[in-house]
């Protein structure tokens, strides 16, 4: 549907208008106001007529501002570059919304979502308690504006038990095991060695992040705190915050800033890819590779460490630019380094892709085809290796990505092997990438002085992390954000993997759980109440 | 041909583990690799720290914190919540901190990973509250050339004789 | 005289399997570019396992049983195949691998007597790989000595009995490789998927007690395939018997350095793999040795 920019512009506002919606056009986003009546019928029409991408949805307690529960569905059309905000009003004394979930299958965990943190009911589906734990208050919803932050329920510890099954053997997965390296679980039912069903409990490591950041924060501290969403691809984060905020507040970010994030977030998925494939490797027991793999990673750790000051969480990004210029000596040793990089890597992966057990294992497991992958909107190397054309950086360019060239490597296979190519492609990109800014970097300042974030802007920004796309969405308030909402792309991969692991050999499980690279740290970012419901502190002074 | 070659490919490994060298080292008896830029744990210097809170609002994790009593203001470092992002660093008016490269900061005594900054403060003349900090004070009479008459006062009371001052110039009296 | 030599070699065979593994150790650190525990690593494994406690299960006597039957079966069989390997009496070989029969079933069994899925899983998984393996490795190791011996005899050079050697020989080499649950054959503890399989509930002592069974499986695999290569050869009784052990040596050495380039098989994989090679083989070897007979 290759369609002129404003033509289809005229056509999502004439979409809107026909269905009683209200459009504003600001750049690069279209905020949809659509009373919840035709809900259903403009997501379809966007889903389904005009194959837009759905992002995730937002549910925001707008009652201190104008009385009302608000619901944004946000869409993006990667081929124009839009992002499309539906918006629609909740009354506040019995929120209730139709679902969309019929017409967008992946809407199912952020409904929940917002239903378990702010209480709006959704009609037309199955509800059910997603990220609350299991005895948490009724009528306690922590996103709304009055709970405090630091609010604590006494909870008893409670166990779930493993569903009986009588004739199948029920292998569980977690919530801690080795595979896992972070609490989730999944349940897996086996008949001999073949998985034919899956159960996923997930969400037990709620930080309270969002709640945190819209309390208790500045704008300037939450950058440092949304690096820390993702202890792999972090800078992703903090670099979709900042640039939400700078969209909302509309700032002229110096371009040697834009630069220089996009260096970094490159260097990122390279550390991150590298750091996949070990794993992967560990996962199919060839521990050489995995050892290998991370040896030349470690160049790269060296290299961010040099650029940023960190091996990891970097914390060089601020709103209005990034604390670390780069000069001629530090992008010397970053091209010697990729040099370097590129030929051992090279080397590696050769062979490690030609050990008989890696290429056998990878091969044809973890199928995910076409259609399920934009069923379930998908993001990343998974979307990619499945046939979804896709990638952040072509799509909604960032930072600095539109100076540059790269190819984006697409796979229709949708086995774990397809996710394998997607990433190792994808390193090659990142080098030619690095490299390519690092010859065009301009000069100028790196920070931008003086500025100032008025209220009440909307900014929703997505980054494509080594995962898949990561959604920030902020809505700016005063002296820090009024609302901001965190996506990982895990979030939407991960109903995915039900599609993936069902008839498959068990043995191939945790490889293709691996191979969406799950992390469901960044998956789970809501809440405050440790694991086995006590309501302890961690005091340095005196212990648990 | 081809076919032996791909099978024998994975033996590769053997040259390649020959020819890099061991790239795990033996710590702590022989230091790991740490580039120049490397942000370790701050030093904050008792002499120019002047207890502005500059770095208390801008730590992200909270690791610096003022602990106040009727007379004190303890400025509060805990290293076992810093993120070493330097951010304190940059907004501190006296460049009173500086970043070390340290980071074994691991100890038995929880105690060892805080330190402290203790600054007096000062009493108003008139209401004796405490405000500011007394070297914050001093810094600020520094800086700016004019110094006010009720540099010894809280803000309360500043205002209180300020507003009575300027209306007894203006109607004569002190306006109640 | 015979009988101190054999009583140092059983004593090496105890002892000897803890190093083996910790050579092993550093060898895969050091084609992995790291530095690595040091060699007695295995050995401090063991002991602090020893000096922790046990969490038993209700089958814990069970399988306490079958290790104890596993050790000294074992180590009946390694002394069978010194004695084999010092006389070259074919008898005590077959005594050796009947033996060995024995000791890898009550190996074989112990896991499965764990009520944990992981376990349960791991433990077919073993079972299934020890069907395929065993009957290869003892059928092969047959067939070499009595090929051996007949290529020995022979004046004239024979090549479809050499090729018929050789190809038991391969056989040889896989089946006791993929009998010593290296990579890619360590499918039962798998870790990622299974939470290291039939390990999973054995802690403490047992778990030192398992570990070690492991160990000296391995070892008497070896000290089989070393000693069948030797014995025919090497007549010097004495002589003979120093050579097994340092070809056991070089053979664990081999062993390792192949598992380090490979990574771990499937259920569904493997024995089918293994099947259709070692068919194929011994009746190549089969039909080499008709040849030469008849041909
Ligand atoms: S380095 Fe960062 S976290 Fe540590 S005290 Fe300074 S501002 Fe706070
Ligand atoms: S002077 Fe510097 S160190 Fe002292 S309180 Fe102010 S900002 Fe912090």
């Amino acid at each position: 549907m290759l369609m002129d920019r404003n033509h289809i512009i005229q056509e999502y506002i004439s979409l809107a208008k026909s269905l009683n919606g209200n459009v504003t056009i600001d750049n690069d986003t279209l905020h949809i106001i659509i009373p919840k009546e035709s809900l259903v019928e403009i997501a379809d029409k966007l889903f389904n007529k005009y194959q837009c991408d759905f992002r995730t949805c937002i549910g925001v307690d707008e009652r201190p501002v104008n009385g009302y529960f608000s619901m944004t569905y946000v869409f993006t059309d990667n081929r124009n570059s839009l992002y499309l905000l539906i918006k629609t009003y909740i009354d506040s004394l019995n929120p209730s919304t139709p679902s969309i979930m019929k017409v967008v299958p992946a809407v199912d965990w952020c409904e929940m979502e917002a239903r378990d943190l702010l209480g709006i009911e959704f009609t037309d589906r199955e509800q059910y308690k997603l990220v609350l734990p299991p005895g948490w208050p009724d009528n306690v919803y922590p996103l709304r504006k009055e709970v405090p932050y630091n609010y604590r329920p006494l909870l008893r510890g409670t166990s779930e038990k493993i569903s009986p099954s009588t004739e199948l053997g029920v292998i569980p997965i977690g919530p801690y095991h080795p595979a896992l390296h972070e609490p989730e679980y999944f349940e897996l039912y086996v008949e001999g060695e073949r998985v034919i069903d899956v159960k996923y409990r997930g969400f037990h490591v709620h930080r309270g992040i969002e709640k945190l950041a819209e309390t208790r924060m500045t704008y300037q501290q939450v950058n440092f705190l949304a690096e820390r969403i993702c202890g792999i691809c972090g800078f992703e984060h903090s670099t979709c915050y900042a640039l939400a905020v700078e969209k909302a507040a509309k700032l002229d970010v110096p371009e040697r800033a834009q630069y220089i994030r996009s260096i970094i977030l490159e260097v990122e998925r390279i550390h991150s890819h590298l750091l996949w494939l070990g794993v992967a490797f560990h996962v199919v027991g060839y521990d050489a590779g995995f050892m290998h793999m991370w040896r030349i990673r470690e160049k790269i750790m060296y290299l961010a460490e040099l650029l940023t000051g960190s091996r990891k969480t970097y914390g060089i990004n601020l709103i209005g630019g990034v604390r670390k210029d780069i000069n001629e000596d530090k992008k010397q040793k970053t091209l010697e380094t990729l040099r370097e990089l590129e030929k051992e890597f090279r080397e590696l992966i050769e062979i490690a892709i030609n050990v008989p057990q890696v290429k056998k294992r990878l091969s044809g497991t973890g199928l995910l085809p076409k259609e399920d992958a934009v069923k379930f909107s998908v993001e990343g190397p998974v979307a990619r290796a499945s046939g979804v054309n896709k990638d952040a950086r072509r799509d909604q360019p960032y930072a600095a990505y539109k100076y540059t060239s790269f190819k984006v490597p697409v796979y229709t296979e949708g086995d774990n092997m397809a996710r394998a190519l997607v990433r190792i492609n994808e390193i090659f990109e990142s080098i030619s990438i690095i490299e390519q800014l690092l010859d065009k970097i301009p000069r100028g300042p790196i920070m931008l002085e003086d500025f100032d974030i008025p209220e009440g802007k909307i900014g929703v920004q997505v980054v494509e992390a080594p995962r898949g796309g990561d959604v920030h969405f902020v809505i700016t308030g005063h002296g820090k954000p009024y609302r901001w909402r965190v996506r990982a792309p895990t979030y939407n991969n991960i109903p995915a993997l039900k599609i993936m692991l069902k008839d498959q050999p068990l043995a191939d499980a945790p490889l293709t759980i691996a191979s969406i690279d799950p992390c469901f740290s960044c998956t789970d970012r809501i809440l405050v109440i440790r694991e086995n419901g006590k309501r302890e502190w961690l005091r340095i002074t005196t212990g648990v | 041909m081809n076919f032996i070659r791909k099978a024998v490919k994975p033996a590769e490994l053997l040259i390649i583990a020959g020819k890099t060298k061991r790239v795990t080292v033996k710590y702590p008896f022989e230091k790991p690799i740490l580039s120049p830029e490397f942000r370790g744990s701050i030093e904050i210097n008792h002499e120019k720290c002047i207890g502005c809170g500059a770095c208390v609002n801008a730590c992200p994790p909270n690791a610096l914190e003022f602990v106040e009593s009727s007379d004190k203001r303890t400025l509060r470092y805990n290293i076992g919540r810093c993120i070493f992002c330097w951010r304190c660093i940059d907004v501190c008016p006296v460049n009173a901190i500086t970043g070390t490269r340290n980071f074994e900061l691991a100890t038995n005594d929880p105690l060892d990973l805080y330190s402290y900054i203790v600054h007096s403060k000062t009493k108003c003349t008139s209401c004796s509250k405490t405000g500011e900090t007394v070297k914050m004070r001093k810094y600020i009479m520094q800086r700016s050339p004019v110094t006010e008459n009720y540099i010894n006062n809280c803000p309360d009371c500043r205002r209180e004789k300020f507003i009575n001052a300027l209306s007894v110039r203006k109607v004569g009296f002190v306006a109640k | 005289m015979l009988l101190v030599y054999l009583t140092l070699g059983l004593i090496i065979g105890v002892i000897s399997p803890v190093f083996f593994d910790g050579i092993e150790r550093k060898l895969k650190a050091y084609l992995q570019s790291r530095i690595g525990p040091p060699i007695t690593q295995t050995l401090y494994d063991l002991l602090k396992l020893i000096n922790k406690e046990v969490k038993p299960i209700h089958t814990t006597p069970f399988i306490v049983l079958y290790l104890l039957s596993f050790i000294s079966s074992t180590l009946a069989s390694i002394l069978m195949v010194e004695i084999y390997v010092y006389t070259g009496e074919s008898l005590y070989i077959t005594l050796g691998l009947s033996l060995l029969a024995i000791s890898l079933t009550s190996l074989t069994i112990a896991p499965l007597l764990v009520p944990n899925p992981f376990s349960y899983a791991g433990g077919m998984r073993e079972v299934v790989l020890a069907l395929i393996n065993e009957s290869a490795f003892i059928v092969s190791v047959t067939m070499y000595i009595s090929l051996i011996n007949n290529l020995l005899q022979t004046e004239a050079l024979s090549i479809p009995l050499v090729l018929s050697v050789i190809t038991i020989t391969i056989t040889m080499f896989v089946s006791g490789y993929a009998l010593t649950g290296r990579a890619p054959f360590d499918i039962a503890e798998a870790e990622p998927e299974l939470a290291s399989g039939i390990l999973v509930e054995f802690s403490g002592k047992l778990l030192a007690a398992y570990l070690y069974c492991n160990l000296l499986k391995r070892f008497l695999i070896t000290l089989i395939t070393a000693g069948v290569i030797t014995a025919p050869l090497i007549k010097h009784s004495v002589f003979s018997l120093a050579t097994t052990f340092v070809l056991t040596v070089l053979l664990w050495i081999v062993f390792a350095v192949i598992s380090v380039t490979l990574g771990r098989s499937r259920v569904d994989l493997a024995p089918k793999t293994l099947a259709k090679t070692y068919i194929l083989f011994i009746s190549l070897s089969i039909t080499g040795l008709l040849v030469h007979a008849y041909g």
